[in-house]
């Protein structure tokens, strides 16, 4: 192995208008090394990777491949050259197999008609060089999310790759697919003696992979270090070196045994679900699951969007009934906010209609229905500041705010509703950036304050573990188990979710 | 996510393309109808500009009410069908003994129309079958229906009709302003406010844009789709009454080409303003964009496919010119550029 590396970027800028996304990048990639870059949304981790396969085109620097410089102006140039890219959204052909899907684009014909033989063999030979088992000729929507990843991978490997770019690759696995695949990255980088940059919010799957980790901040590599001289404090710091974090306070709650959000029972699709839920005012408790596992779908059953069978539950001491809809339950001060952010947006809205469009019932429209346009202004107004979102003007479109600020505008306006008592917070931070992250959290604390009973729905652990003063675990639509904070447990709490811990008694209340 | 912002910054940047990319429908109409009236001195009199405004009434009424169930994000393929329903109902109502009683003839077709749009939306919504099946389903049964009450051909200036039958469609207000559109802009009118000052039609468009999203505002999707089927119902049914009193008569087979010209209208518009989405604004201009073209080309003595190139031309050449501002100003085609050079 010669010491040229595989990939060296030096000084690469890209602007676009009003930003710099990224300023003098220069980075090397050895063969047999796994690179992880990580930083928060919009650091210029994807810009970085699209200039490498094409997509852009760098205004400054250079890109060296082997030792040789090359300019990259096409995807498919960039392809032919060896860098490939596993993008984060799956781009299989759900239909068809598994071989037809590696060989997408590239067939072997023979007289002009597919030639699935040669097809078959030429995807069984990619998959036995990567060391996999996956049978060449099942259909791909057959397959689970992981094998679906690999199958991904396998297409990238059907080009020979020098250089693997793997965008989140992880984001679209569960909790036990994860671990097998790291491995699998870690194992063809070293046999197939690969270049691969690993792009992952998760640090932790990031010090688990990778051989060097380098740091995106506001368009700048500000850190290139070997794993092992590093640690996930030193990381988050050099990404987040513009913004001030102060350090999460959870406030102990003092349980009174009287709930404003009480679920004895609450069954749906005709099975035979066992929930019991209890929540306090002032009180963060987190709903900890796999996607599926009942914790959004039994509060969309309390919430009225999902029907149930059976239902009993008490709001703030009075009961609801089987049959109600969302409507009745905001006036009765439970709002829940969607789990996708675009479930919770008016895409060709202005920020205004979007926050006003909440509140025609009483507040911003007349007895007649006639809507008060200034009102609404003035209202729109108050919550996107009292939420700190950052915003040019309240005509502009909600889809021109980032990801996080889109949240404070729907959990800002869920806060606004008359009487609220209970929030119902489903994936609040997915997709999110730490910092963003962090001021969600710091929210969600400042609501338990404020005295009302949140329920925190989260897929990540950690985040739960961090400001919930009680876990329910929920495994197959049952609530599993029980944790207070001070039994938190994160090995226990995990096997719960994976149904593998010992039966323990679930109390509400 | 940080790539979409930066287009949309791009394109604030430089207000004049989307001013242009936003009105450009509006400027378009008014330059047609300069370039008519250069032409043409004949077509920018009152009393002309009066007539376009008439013969857009039918087109435009029942354009308003498909624009409403389309901004539902659901669609009526039984509009023609309640054009002729509101033509034949009223006909045949005023042909019969007992019902002599102009208005208690227009309550009923309203109140049959009504029953039509809840049909819609109980076949759509309650049983589940897809809009587009299920109003063609009810359009060809009431179709049906219609040719029986009016014994196929249709009933035309009836004995039994009061002589003001003709005053909706053939009448004028002091003298000078047709009806038809005085009934159109009386309908607009109350439909522009209904749709963009009330909380009502504010929800009718939130279900369009997003059902997902309704659910947890609390604002129930069904019940915005059943208000959209029962207004394009009613004001298409109205269009239809219109129409008879112009025609004089009622036929099961008059709203055809009201139907095809309404789309035409609310396809227009969709480029009017709100980008991309259904709304009554938008189709009002379109309405008024064919009108215009149709009455100018007829005075310059055109010959009738030459008013289907024209029309067909002008919008694609329009829908090219706004994408290529767009692209530009994405900074796209200087791209393409560069990778040339």
């Amino acid at each position: 192995m010669s010491d040229t590396p595989i990939l060296r970027v030096r000084n690469l800028t890209k602007r676009f208008p009003g930003t710099v996304a990224n300023n003098s990048i220069s980075l090397e990639v050895h063969a047999g090394e796994v690179v992880s870059i990580v930083g928060e949304n919009g650091a210029g981790k994807s810009t970085f990777c699209k200039m490498l396969t094409g997509v852009y085109h760098p205004d400054e620097g250079e890109i060296e491949l082997n030792g040789e410089k090359i300019v990259i102006d096409s995807p498919i140039l960039s392809m032919k050259k060896g860098i490939v890219m596993v993008y984060q959204e799956r781009n299989l052909v759900s239909g068809i197999t598994v071989a037809e899907n590696v060989c997408l684009g590239h067939e072997i014909t023979k007289g002009g008609l597919l030639d699935r033989a040669a097809m078959h063999r030429a995807a069984e030979e990619v998959r036995d060089r990567l060391g996999l088992t996956i049978p060449v000729d099942a259909i791909v929507k057959d397959l689970g999310a992981g094998e679906q990843q690999l199958v991904e991978i396998m297409r990238a490997f059907y080009a020979n790759p020098k250089l693997l770019i793997l965008d989140e690759p992880t984001a679209s696995l569960s909790e036990s697919e994860v671990e097998p695949f790291l491995e699998f990255v870690k194992q063809i980088r070293s046999r197939m003696n690969m270049a691969v940059i690993f792009i992952s919010h998760k640090l932790d799957e990031v010090f688990h992979v990778s051989d060097r980790i380098a740091v995106f901040t506001d368009g700048q590599c500000v850190l290139t270090e070997k794993t092992e001289n590093l640690t996930v404090e030193k990381c988050i710091s050099a990404m987040l070196r513009n913004h001030e974090i102060s350090a999460l306070e959870v406030k102990p709650h003092e349980r009174t045994g009287e709930n404003i959000l009480e679920v004895r029972e609450c069954r749906y699709e005709g099975k035979n679900q066992r929930i019991r839920v209890g929540v306090e005012r002032g009180e963060i408790v987190g709903f900890y699951g796999l996607v599926g596992s009942g914790r959004t779908e039994s509060m969309e059953c309390v919430f009225g969007i999902r029907p149930c069978d059976v239902l009993d539950a008490d709001l703030d001491g009075a009961p609801i009934p089987v049959k109600h809809n969302s409507m009745q339950m905001l006036e009765r001060g439970l709002v829940m906010t969607p789990e996708r952010r675009a479930n919770g947006i008016f895409k060709t809205y202005s920020l205004t209609k979007n926050i006003d469009t909440m509140f025609m019932r009483k507040k911003l429209a007349s007895r007649a229905g006639f809507i008060d346009f200034r009102k609404c202004a003035q209202f729109a107004g108050q919550v996107l500041d009292e939420n700190g979102v950052k915003y040019k003007s309240q005509e502009q479109l909600i889809t021109t705010l980032s990801g996080g600020n889109m949240q404070k505008v729907i959990i800002g306006r869920s806060l606004r509703v008359d009487g609220v008592k209970v929030l119902i917070l489903d994936e609040p931070t997915v997709g999110m950036d730490i910092g963003a992250k962090y001021e969600v959290y710091q929210k969600i604390l400042d609501m338990a304050e404020g005295d009302l009973g949140v329920i925190f729905i989260s897929s990540e652990l950690d985040e739960l573990l961090a400001i919930c003063h009680r876990i329910y675990v929920y495994a197959d639509g049952d609530i599993y188990a029980e944790f207070d904070r001070e039994h938190f447990d994160k090995e226990e709490i995990l096997s719960a979710a994976m149904r593998q811990g010992a039966e323990r008694q679930v109390s509400a209340g | 996510m940080s790539e979409q912002t930066k287009i949309y910054q791009a394109e604030r940047e430089n207000p004049f393309v989307s001013f242009v990319s936003s009105y450009f429908l509006l400027l378009f109409t008014a330059a047609l109808a300069v370039f008519f009236g250069l032409r043409n001195p004949q077509f920018l009199k009152v009393r002309n500009l009066l007539n376009i405004l008439s013969s857009a009434c039918i087109m435009g009424i029942a354009g308003i009410g498909i624009t409403c169930i389309n901004a539902a994000n659901e669609m009526d393929f039984a509009a023609g069908t309640e054009v002729a329903a509101g033509a034949c109902v009223m006909a045949w109502l005023l042909s019969q003994h007992w019902c002599r009683n102009y208005f208690l003839a227009f309550a009923i077709t309203i109140a049959v129309l009504i029953c039509f749009g809840l049909l819609n939306a109980f076949i759509n919504i309650r049983i589940g079958v897809p809009a587009f099946i299920a109003t063609l389903g009810t359009s060809y049964v009431v179709k049906g229906f219609l040719k029986a009450l009016v014994s196929g051909q249709g009933i035309f200036n009836n004995k039994m009709w009061p002589p003001y039958f003709t005053f909706l469609g053939q009448g004028y207000l002091f003298g000078i302003i047709p009806m038809p559109a005085v009934v159109l802009v009386i309908i607009a009118v109350v439909m522009l406010i209904y749709t963009e000052r009330t909380r009502s039609g504010r929800y009718i468009y939130a279900v369009g844009i997003n059902p997902a999203a309704c659910k947890y505002l609390g604002i129930s999707a069904d019940k915005q789709r059943v208000k959209g089927f029962v207004i394009c119902s009613v004001l298409c049914g109205i269009g239809g009454i219109v129409n008879g009193s112009m025609l004089n008569g009622g036929m099961a087979t008059m709203g055809d080409s009201t139907f095809m010209l309404g789309l035409t209208a609310l396809m227009w518009g969709v480029m009017f303003m709100r980008k991309g989405v259904f709304n009554v604004p938008g189709t009002l201009i379109g309405t008024l964009f064919i009108a215009i073209i149709n009455n100018g080309m007829t005075m310059l003595g055109a010959t009738g496919y030459a008013k289907d190139f024209v029309q067909g031309g002008m919008l694609l050449v329009a829908v090219c010119i706004v994408s290529v501002m767009k692209l530009r100003s994405s900074g796209f085609l200087r791209r393409k550029k560069e990778k040339k050079q």
